[in-house]
C-alpha cells in the first residue's frame, strides 16, 4: 500500500517539485496551498500520518499548523518535516519548538528529501509498533488467555462500575454467577487439555446468549460471572436459563469423543440499585451453591428473592432439567 | 547565500546575466533526481506562474505593502531557487529584505533589475524546454 503523505506548499512550482519526486518514491500525494486547507486535512481521521509543510503561506503559516495539529494531542501521531528557505538557526529552533520533527531548507536536495521522509517513516512505523503492542498489552490485562473472556479483576471493576451506573440512574441490574459442573471429573477423566476446550466452549456459549452491552468474565477456574445492566430479575433468570440450556443441549467432539458438560447458575437481582456490587455477587454465589446443593445443572435466585425465583420456577425456571 | 559575489551593488545592465549563465542545469537535474518529465512539468509551471508572482511583487511595490512584498517576494525565490537561478533568486531575496526592514528606497529599482533577469531567465527555460523535448517529427 502506498503511504501518503500531505503537502502544503503555496509556490506551484515547489509543489510540483515535491509532488513530483513524491509521487515517483511511490508516495501517494495530497497537495494543499495554504495553511487553513492544511489544518481542515489533518483535522480528518484518514488525514496522512506523513506531512511537509512550508512555513511561510497564506492563512495559516506552517508554525501556527504544526502548533495547532500538536495542541489536539490526536490519537495518530503525525510526523511533520518543515520544508523552508528560513535557513537560521533561530528560524530552525523556532520550528522544532513548534513542534516539527524535522527540518529542510530550500532549496532542498532531493536524495536529502527522500533520506528524511524514510526517517519519518521509521518512526510513524514505531510509534504504530508500540500502540498496537500497548493494545495486545492492555487486552491482556483484562481478558483471560484461554477463554478471551474479561479476567476477574476486569469483570470485577465492571461490575463495580455498572452497579454505580444503574443505581445512578435508578435502573436494576442483575449478576449471574455461573460453574461448570463436575469439571473436576471432566479433567480426570479426559486430561486438562479436554477440560480447557469445554471452558472455551461454555465461554462461547455464554457470550452467545448475552445482549450486546451485557459482561462476562472468567471468575475463577470454571467459574463464570456475568454482568446483566438494567436488566431486572425476571429477566435475568431468562438470560440465565438460555446459558443452562445452550450449555446442556451442546456437545463437544473431541478426537470423535463427544463431550457433554453442564452448567449451575445463581442469579442476583437489585431492583432499586440500592446493593452494593460486592452484595450483588455474594447474592448470585449463595443462589449459585443452591442450585448445585439441589443437584446441578439448574438455575437458582438468590436468597432475597426466593418469592420471586419461586414463582418464576413454577414457570418453567430452576426446575432441574432432564439429563 | 549570495552567489552572485556582490551584484546586488551593480547597476542592473552589469549584473543581469547572459543566458548560459543564469541557472545551473546540472544543479537543476540534481535537484529532480534526473527526472526528465518532473524538469518540464516544473519549467512548464514556472512559466506559467511567473508574470502573476511578478505581479505581485510589482503590486506590493506599488502600495508601499511591505508585508506583501516580503510574502511575494519570497515567493518567487522559492520557485527561481529551485531553478538553481543565482541572479535571479539573489534579486528575489532583496527585495524580500527590502519587504523585511520596510526600507523601500530603492524597491523599484531592484524590480527592474529583476524583471531584466527573469526575462531572461525564462527564454532560457523555454530554449532549455525544447532542447529537453527533443526535435519535433
Amino acid at each position: 500500500m502506498r503511504t501518503k503523505i500531505l503537502v502544503a506548499e503555496d509556490d506551484a512550482v515547489s509543489q510540483r517539485l515535491l509532488s513530483g519526486l513524491l509521487a515517483k518514491w511511490g508516495y501517494d500525494v495530497l497537495a494543499v496551498s495554504d495553511g487553513l486547507e492544511a489544518m481542515r486535512v489533518l483535522e480528518r481521521e484518514d488525514s496522512p500520518a506523513l506531512v511537509i509543510l512550508d512555513w511561510l503561506m497564506p492563512g495559516s503559516d506552517g508554525v501556527d499548523v504544526i502548533k495547532q495539529l500538536r495542541a489536539q494531542q490526536q490519537p495518530r501521531y503525525r510526523y511533520v518535516l518543515l520544508v523552508t528557505s528560513k535557513g537560521e538557526k533561530r528560524d530552525i529552533l523556532t520550528g522544532l519548538d513548534a513542534g516539527a520533527d524535522d527540518y529542510l531548507t530550500k532549496p532542498f536536495d532531493a536524495s536529502e528529501l527522500n533520506a528524511r521522509l524514510r526517517v519519518g517513516q521509521r518512526i510513524l512505523d514505531l510509534q504504530r509498533q508500540l500502540v498496537s503492542a500497548l493494545e495486545v498489552s492492555e487486552f491482556r490485562a483484562t481478558h483471560d488467555g484461554l477463554t478471551g473472556l474479561f479476567n476477574r479483576s476486569a469483570i470485577s471493576e465492571l461490575l463495580h462500575r455498572e452497579v454505580l451506573r444503574c443505581s445512578r440512574e435508578h435502573q436494576s441490574i442483575s449478576a449471574l454467577m455461573a460453574d461448570v459442573d463436575h469439571f473436576k471429573r471432566i479433567n480426570d477423566t479426559h486430561g486438562h487439555l479436554v477440560g480447557d476446550e469445554v471452558l472455551k466452549n461454555v465461554s462461547s456459549l455464554m457470550k452467545g446468549s448475552l445482549r450486546s452491552y451485557d459482561f462476562v468474565g472468567r471468575y475463577g477456574g470454571e467459574e463464570f460471572l456475568v454482568v446483566l445492566p438494567t436488566c431486572e430479575q425476571a429477566e435475568a433468570l431468562a438470560v440465565a436459563e438460555r446459558i443452562r440450556a445452550s450449555v446442556a443441549d451442546s456437545t463437544l467432539e473431541l478426537a470423535g469423543l463427544p463431550i457433554k458438560a453442564t452448567v449451575s447458575l445463581g442469579v442476583g437481582s437489585c431492583p432499586c440499585g440500592s446493593y452494593d456490587a460486592n452484595e450483588l455477587v455474594r447474592v448470585a454465589d449463595h443462589a449459585l451453591y443452591k442450585a448445585k446443593e439441589r443437584g446441578r445443572n439448574r438455575v437458582e435466585c438468590g436468597e432475597e428473592m426466593t418469592t420471586l425465583a419461586n414463582d418464576a420456577a413454577a414457570g418453567g425456571l430452576g426446575r432441574k432439567a432432564a439429563q | 547565500m549570495n552567489h552572485n559575489g556582490g551584484a546586488r551593488n551593480k547597476s542592473s545592465s552589469i549584473s543581469t546575466p547572459k543566458c548560459a549563465e543564469c541557472f545551473d542545469k546540472a544543479e537543476l537535474l540534481s535537484r529532480v533526481a534526473e527526472d526528465r518529465e518532473c524538469l518540464l512539468d516544473l519549467i512548464r509551471t514556472f512559466i506559467e506562474e511567473c508574470d502573476s508572482m511578478m505581479f505581485d511583487i510589482q503590486t506590493a511595490i506599488a502600495r508601499s505593502d511591505c508585508a506583501m512584498l516580503q510574502r511575494a517576494a519570497h515567493k518567487l525565490k522559492g520557485s527561481v531557487g529551485i531553478f538553481a537561478a543565482k541572479a535571479a533568486f539573489e534579486t528575489a531575496f532583496e527585495l524580500e529584505q527590502v519587504g523585511q526592514s520596510c526600507q523601500t528606497d530603492h524597491a523599484q529599482e531592484i524590480f527592474v533589475r529583476l524583471e531584466t533577469q527573469i526575462a531572461i531567465f525564462k527564454r532560457a527555460l523555454l530554449e532549455y524546454e525544447l532542447e529537453l523535448c527533443g526535435p519535433k517529427s
